[in-house]
């Protein structure tokens, strides 16, 4: 049937015009609203330019403060093992604290972390660029809503909601790093932490070492120890505190009693001696039993040098013979320990002896000199003692007699000392140290100034990969262990001992053994810029969307940063050495076995990062499986708490892992997306950022 | 000839037919229209979301919401005696003290590099890293080595405990450096807190040795003190390194600042004393225990500067944008928190954009402004003479 239209026909004629058919009707219709489906399907396009515009804000704002706090940021990882017996022992050298974007910002406290593999696994992308990443090795990340600023920002979303954050897409965003990290400059050495920073001047260093880790050979005796923040003076301390003589044979042994490459045996007789019944040195005068009138500082004192009257001027006066004594030991000329005008005061070092020699030299007397000014007066009468020696250099000054120490001879007659000879000494030794510093970042027989770190204390090392590794077992038990050789830019001189580990001496690093070849050292040389290229991608995927976007367990953690305790992080409790088991060390967990060294660790800060899983701060501490959506969680997060991650006990090891899930979304509440966990998501790309990863640790500031 | 009219059917036929058009056309129209508004829409909020990043990233670079050049009020230049604010001028508390560059005399602030090179002995800390704010100086009297003032002093406090030993020092022992301490408590006096740790080099010591005694802001010839503010404790002036670090010894910029925040004031802070509003040694606790998340928001509040984005105003109909960017300094790291929020007028819906940038230090801020007001011009022309800044005597 046709739709027949009757039309006036011409005058004169006759014409069978014949209308539209249903069918042609219907194809035109068809025409029509293909075209207006195929406008309207233009449409969402220019939604989701506009949606992928705000994604590359995003994206770019992201990355830079990535990039920005990755080079802006020092190592703010307080309280962490940096030594250990074996350079495995402890990962901070080449894992947790490695110079590299991924490994320092990926944490709570750089608000990145990463994205569940289950959900990560979940995502079809270009390529399948993803996916190859994952097989790779390589996280997926995502994103805090917050900045980063190094401040756990995840508390600025809290339970009174004091500042709520307005919604943030860039939760949407995952992300990844393209590209290997490269074999990065070595900037804290396990098996000795340099540089070591002192004071200058300073009595010879010490600290305290439980008898198991300090060399054997030397007589020491055990004090108990009650920690507290800090040793310098023992005052206004609680009760029961003593000191550990201990301390004594720390410093002979890293400053270098135990110096393969030659010691300094007679530093001993600067920090503690006993010389028929007298001590001499700055421990006996700094911690010895006080023996004045009473005083309300009196009562905190336990003796462990009787009858020495100290602090006091006799037992200061052994202290400054001691330091004159080494003088005269290590040959300084007697015009620098005695000059006859003070008021001159060279630059640079004496001809002779070695530049140590003198640095040491004028560390000790310019300390134990300055402590004089303390207990003896300037002016004559100030004391109210008739005839009391005075510091004036109007006067003759102390005397300070000459003392055979060991059979060895100190000064030949007194020496007078002065308020101009204490400047003096002080002068020399703080040019000295700076000089000394500044010309020998590979020597590394003294200490580096602590009022004034400069670049130079900082030598360049890197990993030999091209030489066989160091192998052993990790320290306390039969596992097998290697590591890479350490190469220095030029041979570490006087490497001696660690300061934690003294008993473990360090070889020259020209002879091989724990040295890497210095021909395969490559810090230096040139490169081009393409090396030294990565990039972060960026993707959009709603993977909220997903139902188990809070309940799907964590991303498995890099085992590789995390580490076992030193011995040293373990409590003394914690710590025992198996008579007669061939080992030195041994660990014992809380639970009593030796067979969870990391459980000896104490998160003793709840600031610690590099330890820990990146989502420490959102994880739950139990299953919510079970859990109605939308419920509070802030009670069972983990948030700041110390003990939910740490250890064997309970269900501690699923928290550390993150097997309970996270809050991801920040809202403390427990979410669940629409989308069943067998669906698959598209994830679109939205942008690409090359950046420059440096070898060197550098820290804009 | 014959006409026929049409027939019902096709009468129908052509109406339902006319009708589906209608119905399509509309609804096309009517999807395009809300697409092309939706789409306007998120383009306008992504054009104030650019243009927010932009004036945050601007605002890092020119601190403008905390000293605007052009705008007639300055409130962070305000100075009593030789205290100051973060802009006031050198030259208002910090006139030139006169002595030669690169001697211990120089008592004026000096804007050359070489003022504080690392190889000159003036820039070297003479304190004792070992004694403690309450030490008895068992270690020394170091500040005959080193004090802010080259004037003569005696030092008759914190003698040991025993009589015998509770010497004098008299005699006007001069020390022999003074230019460290002197640029330590004339920075931390002159800018606050924050400016110190800028204008100090990332190695210094913030302590001196004063011989003046306790006062305000000094102890006993130790080590400097800072005003603590906090939410669940006493505020007060506390030797900072004992609240912040617990070991009592002096410390740098790091252990100042790694356990504390501490902030330039928000502006409406200025009217507070100026020994206090500008030395906030910040602290926050970060936990989710009970009190912090007040002070999580305390501390939030200090630091926030909104700014409305459009300041000429703008069609009702837009979405309202602000900035804000809070600054302070963590882990020795100076940061700057900027939130770029945008709010939709339509819907009420906000989405804000938060992140972190690297921009001008104050000490560049303050070269960036001319002394005698307005923005500093420079040029390295032959002959050129530029404006002196703020940081000029």
């Amino acid at each position: 049937m046709g739709v027949r239209f009757a039309a006036p026909r011409p005058s004169g004629m006759t014409m069978n015009r014949s209308a539209f058919t249903l069918f042609e009707i219907a194809i035109a219709l068809g025409l029509v609203s293909f075209a207006v489906v195929t406008v309207m399907m233009s449409f969402p396009a220019g939604l989701k330019a506009q949606q992928f515009a705000r994604f590359r804000v995003i994206a770019a704002t992201k990355a830079e403060e990535m990039v920005e706090a990755f080079n802006a940021t020092a190592n703010a990882n307080p309280a962490i093992d940096t030594e250990a017996l074996k350079p495995w022992d402890v990962p901070v050298s080449y894992r947790s604290q490695a110079f590299d974007l991924e490994q320092r910002l990926s944490s709570h406290r750089f608000g990145i972390m990463p994205l569940p593999t289950d959900i990560a696994r979940r995502l079809d992308s270009n390529g399948d660029e993803i996916q190859r990443l994952l097989d790779d090795g390589a996280y997926l990340y995502y994103s805090q809503p917050m900045a980063t600023t190094n401040t756990e920002e995840r508390n600025l979303v809290n339970a009174n909601q004091t500042d709520t954050e307005a919604p943030n897409e860039s939760q949407r965003l995952v992300f990844a790093i393209l590209g290997y990290p490269q074999n990065n400059a070595v900037h804290i050495l396990a098996k000795k932490n340099w540089p070591y920073y002192v004071p200058y001047p300073s009595p010879p260093t010490h600290s305290f070492l439980y008898d198991e880790f300090l060399p054997t050979g030397l007589n020491m005796t055990r004090f108990t120890w009650d920690y507290a923040y800090d040793r310098p003076v023992p005052q206004n301390e609680s009760s029961n505190i003593s000191w550990m003589l201990q301390s004594a044979c720390i410093e002979e042994a890293w400053e270098h009693a135990h110096d393969p490459q030659g010691g300094d045996p007679d530093i001993r007789k600067v920090f503690f001696w006993q010389e028929g019944a007298d001590y001499y040195g700055f421990l006996p005068f700094m911690y010895g039993r006080y023996t004045g009138p009473p005083d309300s500082a009196v009562a905190y004192y336990k003796g462990m040098f009787p009858n020495q009257g100290v602090p006091s001027r006799a037992s200061l006066m052994r202290y400054v013979q001691a330091a004159y004594w080494y003088c005269v030991r290590k040959g300084i000329d007697p015009g620098t320990y005695d000059p006859p005008d003070p008021s001159s005061i060279p630059t640079g070092f004496d001809a002779s002896p070695e530049p140590w020699k003198q640095v040491q030299a004028m560390r000790f007397l310019a300390h134990a000199t300055a402590c004089m000014t303390s207990f003896h007066p300037h002016s004559p009468g100030d004391s109210g003692i008739a005839g009391d020696p005075c510091l004036s250099d109007a006067g003759p000054g102390v005397p300070i007699p000459p003392v055979t120490l060991g059979g060895q001879a100190g000064p030949p007659a007194p020496i007078g000392l002065t308020d101009g000879k204490i400047r003096y000494y002080h002068e020399r030794c703080l040019r000295m140290i700076m000089q000394f510093s500044a010309e020998n970042p590979y020597d590394w027989r003294v200490p580096r100034p602590t009022q004034r770190a400069i670049m130079m204390d900082h030598p360049l090392i890197e990993y030999d990969l091209f030489s066989p590794p160091e192998t052993g077992t990790i320290s306390g038990s039969n596992v097998d262990a290697a590591q890479w050789k350490p190469i220095p830019a030029q041979p570490v001189l006087h490497a001696g001992a660690s300061w934690m580990y003294p008993e473990h001496e360090i070889g020259p690093s020209t002879a091989g053994g724990e040295w890497g070849r210095s021909s395969h050292f490559t810090l230096t040389a040139p490169f081009k810029p393409m090396d030294r290229c990565r990039q972060i991608v960026f993707w959009a995927a709603d993977w909220h969307a997903y139902e188990d976007f809070e309940t799907a367990p964590g991303a498995t953690v890099d085992a590789s940063k995390y580490p076992f305790a030193a011995p040293h992080a373990l409590t003394y409790s914690n710590w025992v050495a198996p008579t007669g088991s061939g080992a030195t060390y041994q660990f014992k967990d809380a639970l009593g076995s030796a067979t969870n060294p990391m459980c000896g660790l104490e998160w003793a800060d709840d600031h610690l990062f590099s330890f820990r899983n990146p989502e420490k701060v959102l994880m739950f501490k139990q299953s919510v499986a079970g859990g109605p959506t939308g419920q509070d969680v802030s009670a069972i997060m983990v948030m700041n708490d110390n003990a939910a991650d740490r250890g064997l006990g309970g269900v501690a090891p699923e928290v550390f892992s993150g097997r309970f899930g996270a809050d991801r979304n920040f809202n403390l509440r427990l979410d669940r997306g629409p989308l069943p966990t067998s669906a698959r998501l598209r994830a679109i790309e939205v942008a690409r950022f090359n950046y420059y990863d440096p070898r060197v640790p550098l820290t804009i500031r | 000839m014959q006409h026929r009219a049409f027939t019902l059917i096709e009468l129908i036929i052509s109406v339902a037919l006319g009708a589906i058009i209608v119905v399509t056309a509309f609804a096309a129209f009517r999807a395009a229209s809300l697409t092309v508004a939706a789409a306007n829409r998120l383009a306008l909020e992504n054009a104030m979301l650019r243009v927010g990043v932009a004036a945050a990233h601007d605002e890092i670079d020119f601190w403008r919401e905390y000293d605007d050049p052009d705008a007639a009020t300055a409130p962070l230049r305000a100075a009593v005696g030789r205290y100051g604010l973060p802009f006031t001028p050198f030259a208002t508390v910090w006139p030139n003290g006169g002595g030669a560059f690169d001697t211990e005399d120089d008592q004026s602030w000096r804007s050359d590099e070489k003022a504080w090179d690392p190889s000159s002995s003036r820039t070297w800390y003479r304190g004792n890293l070992a004694e403690r704010s309450t030490s008895k100086m068992w270690l020394g009297r170091y500040a005959i080595f080193s004090t802010a003032e080259a004037n003569t002093f005696s030092f008759g406090f914190n003698a040991p405990v025993s009589p015998a030993q509770s010497v004098a020092y008299s005699g006007a022992p001069a020390a022999a450096h003074h230019w460290y301490p002197f640029q330590i408590q004339r920075l931390r006096d002159a800018l606050g807190f924050y400016g110190l740790c800028e204008y100090a080099p990332p190695n210094s010591i913030f302590a001196t040795f004063d011989p003046g005694g306790p006062d305000t802001m000094g102890r006993n010839g130790a080590v400097l003190n800072w005003y603590v503010k906090t939410q669940s404790g006493a505020n007060g002036f506390f030797r900072h390194e004992e609240r912040l670090n617990r070991a009592r010894v002096p410390p740098g910029k790091y252990r100042c600042t790694t356990k504390g925040v501490y902030a330039i004031p928000n502006p409406d802070g200025s009217g507070k004393p100026l020994n206090e509003a500008n030395r906030y040694a910040y602290m926050v606790g970060f936990d989710a225990g009970s009190g912090n998340a007040n002070e999580v928001g305390d501390f939030k509040k200090a630091t926030d500067v909104p700014e409305s984005l459009l300041r000429a105003g703008r069609p009702a109909h837009w979405p309202n944008a602000t900035v804000s960017v809070s600054r302070f300094i963590k882990d020795a790291r100076p940061i700057s928190m900027c939130k770029v929020r945008v709010v939709s007028p339509v819907t009420g819906n906000a989405m804000a954009l938060t992140f972190s940038g690297w921009g001008t230090s104050l000490r560049g801020a303050r070269q960036q402004r001319g002394r005698d007001g307005g923005w500093a011009r420079w040029d390295n022309a032959s002959g050129h003479v530029n404006t002196p800044t703020l940081d000029d005597p």
